[in-house]
């Protein structure tokens, strides 16, 4: 068992619905005693006021593993995140955990405005679990990384907020753990420091031994970071740990199955909205699965439109691929064309590509439509879909980590005359 | 490499105190403890005047109106002596309860996004009570020496008085502390019960006045001992309060475990509620 760093075992949390919660009927009822009793000695619950957060989680975790954790929004990772570290408790199963952990669910916990740098850092690294002595060991480090040696000595209210948070992440960035459990932290600051912490997290992660659970949105960061990932849904185990892109293409099936479903009703959209994009799909163009497209191949992006009118004149639709993070790879605009929704009320306007020579990873598709020079709907995020490698689905250690263009080429050294 | 091996379980019915873990965390404590001292009185003009304003300020008023007003017994020594020498432990009691029966809900943050022994939180903010009373006892040295009065070897047991005075806020505090995590009615109540229990005690009038019947059943006040233990240490020719003393470490003895067998039994569950 020497080689774990982790087993979770069936693991289970539930909350209870509190007060304000369950009807009022029921409120009315609860007094403070019977609360206070309830804490000191808890009753069974009725289930219906059980929500359960996550669900007969069980998985293992080797040593020196990067585990990155995906899913949806409300799919439990915090809360796995926050049972893993101790901060709430599961209500069934149990978690073996071999080595000491720290958690980096946010930046500056702890920080207070009217305390120095200087003071803040020793709070904010002994709330961390560090002792006095490893603070003071590193703290030279901590100061160099954040950049802020020259404000040491003044309180953190007069910090502008990017200082403050280089500050904060560097104190995390030094705990010394040999499990750590992060939350979207690289969320913070400006792209220049951005790009600091993603190197200092990738240093971090190749440290031997040194097993990291990540949970993150980006899938550019997870694919940056991670040897192995889970997907989790409604609470529960989607996918168990598994190579990194497998991982993002059952996550990006989820994705678009759930999306897919609720295009039409998605607000944050702009445009006059005479026409409306309610679906959009991905397939290669010799079958294969939805959203899932071989590096080379042709395939084609479909479209579904609702129009208010019988026919709306000069439309024209434009795909803009991007990158996870949102760089933009390749943008795709129709002819204008008057569309017919036919009997069915839809109309469907499909897009071949020949060969996309995008390297393997996750893409992201934003749609604009426009009809006479006129925005009508414009929705970032319709859909995603994942390019995989001819031969398999593995990522290489020669590939970019992200999906970029692939332009034929070669390299050689030539000797200088 | 020697790993150390910890389970995650749901929680149990009794939850000991883990005392290795805590020590782990003792630096913890004392940066917390010193964040709330270096904050108390952060960009205020007086700054430590404040501490020494505030029991001079009480005791003035009580000799006022008890003593020249009401007119009523103050031993052997001057009014305002004998109150400044009963609001030591009193103020000690009252603040480090009041300081750390909001503590957890003032450190939501923290609660909710580390790890960490909870327990230390109230502790850590009781211990500016405890430099309070150090400087408020340096202020009765100077007192004594105004009013000219002998201060004798009794006022060595000082600080293991203040000790227990500290213990006894932490009997009561750890379990206010928790319970305001649920309800932050508790915070609220505690300042109407602290003034109650005041005058329940005592502070700002002589024992003397109670009548004899009465001071076994008014002695169940745990203060009442630590109150008459500073008088004796610090009053020429105060009788030592056997009874009442007893009472206090009964109290202490039982209240300690008992508030920190409930915290650890509520305290998995602060993150959810808080």
């Amino acid at each position: 068992m020497n080689h774990l760093a982790l087993h979770i075992h069936d693991l289970g949390k539930s909350y209870r619905l509190t007060s304000a919660q369950v009807t009022k009927r029921h409120r009315k009822r609860r007094v403070l005693t019977e609360d206070i009793m309830n804490l000191i000695s808890p009753r069974q619950v009725e289930d219906g006021f059980l929500l359960w957060a996550l669900r007969e989680i069980a998985f293992e975790v080797e040593r020196g593993t990067v585990l990155g954790i995906m899913g949806p929004n409300g799919a439990g990772k915090s809360t796995l995140l926050k049972l893993l570290s101790r901060i709430t408790y599961p209500t069934t199963g149990y978690i073996d955990v071999w080595g000491r952990t720290g958690a980096l669910l946010e930046v500056g916990t702890g920080f207070h405005s009217e305390l120095t740098g200087r003071e803040n850092i020793f709070l904010s690294g002994s709330i961390m679990g560090m002792t006095r002595n490893e603070i003071q060991a590193k703290f030279d480090e901590i100061v160099e990384f954040s950049g802020v040696e020259a404000f040491l000595d003044m309180p953190v209210k007069r910090y502008s907020s990017g200082m403050e948070m280089r500050l904060a992440f560097s104190v995390a960035a030094h705990l010394e753990a040999e499990i750590l459990f992060i939350d979207e932290v690289l969320a913070v600051g400006d792209a220049a420091f951005q790009q600091k912490c993603m190197r200092k997290m990738e240093s971090i992660a190749r440290h031997e031994g040194r097993t990291i659970l990540f949970v993150s949105h980006n899938m550019k960061a997870i694919s940056e970071l991670c040897t192995q990932a889970i997907v989790l849904n409604r609470g529960e185990l989607a996918v168990p740990p598994t190579s990194v892109s497998q991982a993002l293409l059952s996550y990006q099936n989820l994705v678009s199955r759930t999306v897919g479903e609720s295009l039409a009703d998605r607000r944050d959209r702009s445009g006059l909205g005479a026409v409306r994009c309610i679906g959009l799909s991905v397939k290669g163009i010799d079958g294969g699965i939805q959203g899932e497209i071989t590096a080379g191949q042709p395939l084609v992006i479909r479209v579904q439109l609702q129009t208010d009118g019988q026919l709306v004149e000069k439309v024209r639709v434009q795909l803009d691929l991007a990158q996870p993070d949102g760089q933009p790879l390749v943008s795709f605009q129709s002819p204008t064309m008057d569309l017919d929704r036919g009997d069915t009320g839809i109309a469907v306007v499909a897009c071949r590509i020949q060969d996309l020579p995008v390297s393997p990873g996750v893409v992201q598709i934003n749609l604009t439509i426009d009809s006479d020079g006129r925005l009508q709907d414009k929705l970032a995020h319709a859909g995603y879909f994942v390019v995989v490698d001819q031969t398999g689905s593995e990522i290489t250690g020669e590939q970019p980590p992200y999906p970029t263009l692939q332009i034929p080429h070669s390299w050689q050294q030539e000797p200088h005359d | 490499m020697s790993m150390m091996h910890n389970r995650i379980l749901p929680p149990k019915k009794i939850e000991l105190l883990n005392l290795p873990e805590l020590w782990r965390y003792r630096d913890l404590l004392w940066t917390l403890a010193q964040r709330d001292i270096k904050l108390r009185y952060r960009q205020t003009f007086l700054g430590v005047v404040w501490v020494i304003i505030q029991p001079l300020f009480t005791s003035a008023v009580f000799a006022i109106v008890f003593g020249r007003l009401g007119n009523l017994p103050s031993e052997s020594v001057p009014y305002e002596v004998l109150t400044f020498v009963a609001l030591l432990p009193w103020n000690l009691v009252s603040q480090a309860i009041t300081r750390a029966s909001g503590s957890l809900v003032r450190d939501m943050r923290m609660v909710t996004r580390v790890f960490f022994p909870r327990i230390i939180i109230p502790i850590a903010s009781s211990v500016s009570a405890l430099i309070d009373f150090g400087i408020s006892c340096i202020v009765l040295l100077v007192i004594l020496a105004i009013y000219d009065l002998p201060l004798s070897a009794r006022a060595l047991f000082v600080p293991a008085f203040g000790f227990l005075a500290w213990l006894v806020s932490l009997s009561v505090s750890v379990l206010i502390a928790a319970f305001n995590v649920y309800y932050r009615d508790f915070q609220y109540a505690v300042a109407f019960a602290l003034q109650g229990w005041m005058y329940l005690s005592p502070v700002a009038y002589s024992i003397s006045l109670v009548p004899e019947h009465w001071r076994l059943a008014y002695a169940l006040n745990p203060i009442v001992g630590l109150v008459e233990a500073f008088k004796w240490m610090l009053i020429p020719d105060y009788s030592f309060p056997a009874s009442a003393l007893t009472f206090t470490l009964v109290f202490v003895a039982v209240f300690i475990p008992v508030s920190i067998l409930v915290f650890q039994r509520i305290e998995k569950y602060f993150a959810d509620v808080i």
